[in-house]
This record gives structure tokens, sequence and C-alpha cells, in this order.
């Protein structure tokens, strides 16, 4: 019989890399994320039935996803405890597309306030 | 013109690097102790931090990209490297790094994961979505 694989190999794996490079791993290959002291936390839904949290002692936040058939692993550089908004959730969890979308905003604003400018002449 | 910056990267692991730059078709170039940039600082852009005017061009190790007239510049600081580009369109590195040395970072980092998994004896299969994302899939 197969073994499961170690949530401290898999962190320290995915802990080399940058934020958001995201870990799969079979769905078969993990337990108990809760034993390895991942808590039950809320996420962006994009098609996982359930999402964990584990806050790393340098403040980086572990984030695991279980979907159908595999987990996703992946880090943000925020754990959504040491900001405790709604909008931190949506910051950790988007990271750079938060600022992507921002910068969008800013842009359509811009071009908004240009067509007011345009009709007010 | 000079539009000489700092990657925000900091290398740790020089192997990573090198299998990054094998991976993208660039050559790792050990002991090479200049780059090619434009070889005036024109004060256009502020100094990357640390970094005085007349180290500019000086590196420890580089990176040449085939095709772009300039090159990378490894820089050792401290326990780290820190890699230094002229990223004017004409020197060529811009379009095979991508923007801020995106498509590096993003290798460099997927090697070092690789490294790591290697190291606990996992092995790491990569695959590619549509739209480009990486997606490392962990097997023992």
């Amino acid at each position: 019989m197969k073994k499961s694989y170690k949530f401290n190999d898999m962190e320290q794996v995915v802990l080399e890399g940058e934020a958001h490079a995201t870990l799969k791993i079979s769905l078969k290959k993990l337990k108990n994320p809760e034993k390895a002291g991942y808590l039950p936390s809320m996420g962006i839904p994009s098609g996982q039935e359930k999402t964990w949290r584990k806050k790393m002692p340098d403040g980086r936040s572990l984030h695991l996803k279980r979907y159908e058939t595999h987990y996703t692993l992946h880090y943000d550089t925020i754990h959504p405890e040491d900001f405790p908004t709604l909008l931190a959730h949506v910051k950790a969890d988007l990271g750079d597309y938060l600022d992507l979308i921002v910068s969008g905003a800013r842009v359509v604003k811009r071009i908004t306030q240009s067509i007011k400018d345009r009709k007010g002449k | 013109m000079s539009h000489m910056t700092q990657i925000e990267l900091e290398i740790k692991d020089l192997q990573a690097l090198k299998n990054a730059c094998a991976k993208l078709g660039f050559q790792f170039v050990k002991g090479q102790t200049t780059y090619k940039w434009y070889g005036r600082f024109m004060g256009d852009y502020p100094l990357p931090e640390g970094i005085r005017k007349e180290d500019l061009g000086k590196c420890d190790h580089a990176i040449v990209v085939p095709g772009a007239g300039y090159e990378v510049g490894v820089v050792k600081k401290e326990d780290k490297y820190i890699l230094l580009w002229d990223f004017y369109k004409a020197g060529g590195l811009a379009n095979a790094l991508g923007q801020n040395g995106k498509l590096l970072k993003i290798m460099y980092s997927t090697e070092k994961v690789k490294l790591a998994a290697k190291r606990k004896h996992y092995k790491i299969i990569e695959t590619r979505t549509k739209t480009g994302e990486v997606v490392l899939t962990l097997r023992k």
C-alpha cells in the first residue's frame, strides 16, 4: 500500500518557490489536514470543496484547497488573521491579480473621466 | 539610453538559476565578471539599492541571452545574489525575460521547487494550462 505524503515535506517544497506557485497533490496522498495544523478557512470560490490555512512562523500563510480529485497547496505572503478584514482574505487569495484589477479600475476611471470631460466641453 | 535596474528576485540557489536559464535557452556563464549594458549611467532610473555607479557592468556571473545585445549580471550580495539588467528595448533583454524579468522569476521559482522536491525524494511533473500557468504535480 502506498504511503501518504508528509505535510511537512510538501510545505518545505512549496515554501521554496514564489508566492502563489501551486503544488497539485493527489487526493489519496493527503490525510487529515487539521492534524497537521491546518484550520478551515474561507477562500475565493474556484471550484474547491474545502479550504484550509496554516500560518507559518515567518507570517506566510499556507493555503490548502481540496477539489474533487486533488488538493492544491500554495502560500500567500500574508495571513488573513494578521489583517482580519474581508479585503485581506481577498488580497491574500488574489495577490498580483488584485493589483491588476485595481490598475484596470483606474484605467476605466480615467477613460470615464475623459469621456465626461469631452461631453462637458 | 540606460534603463538599469534590479530584477526583484533574491537568488539563494545558484543551481536553480542555472536550471532556469537552461530551460529558457539562456546561457549561465560562471565566473564572467562583466555584463553588457548601455555602458553609461544616465540617471534616468534610480540605482539599485547598494549599487554604486562604478559597480554597474560588474558581476560575479552573467546570463547571456541569445539574440540580445545586453546581458544580465549576477551579483553576489552577502549570502545571496541579485540580478542586474538594462531593460532598454534595444538591448533585447526585455522581450526574452518578460516585464520586470517575470519569465526568469517564474522559471527560477519552479526550478527551486523542483530541487526542493528532489531533496525530499519527490518528483515534480510540470505542466502548463491553456493560459500558460505552470502546474507542479507532486509525485513520489
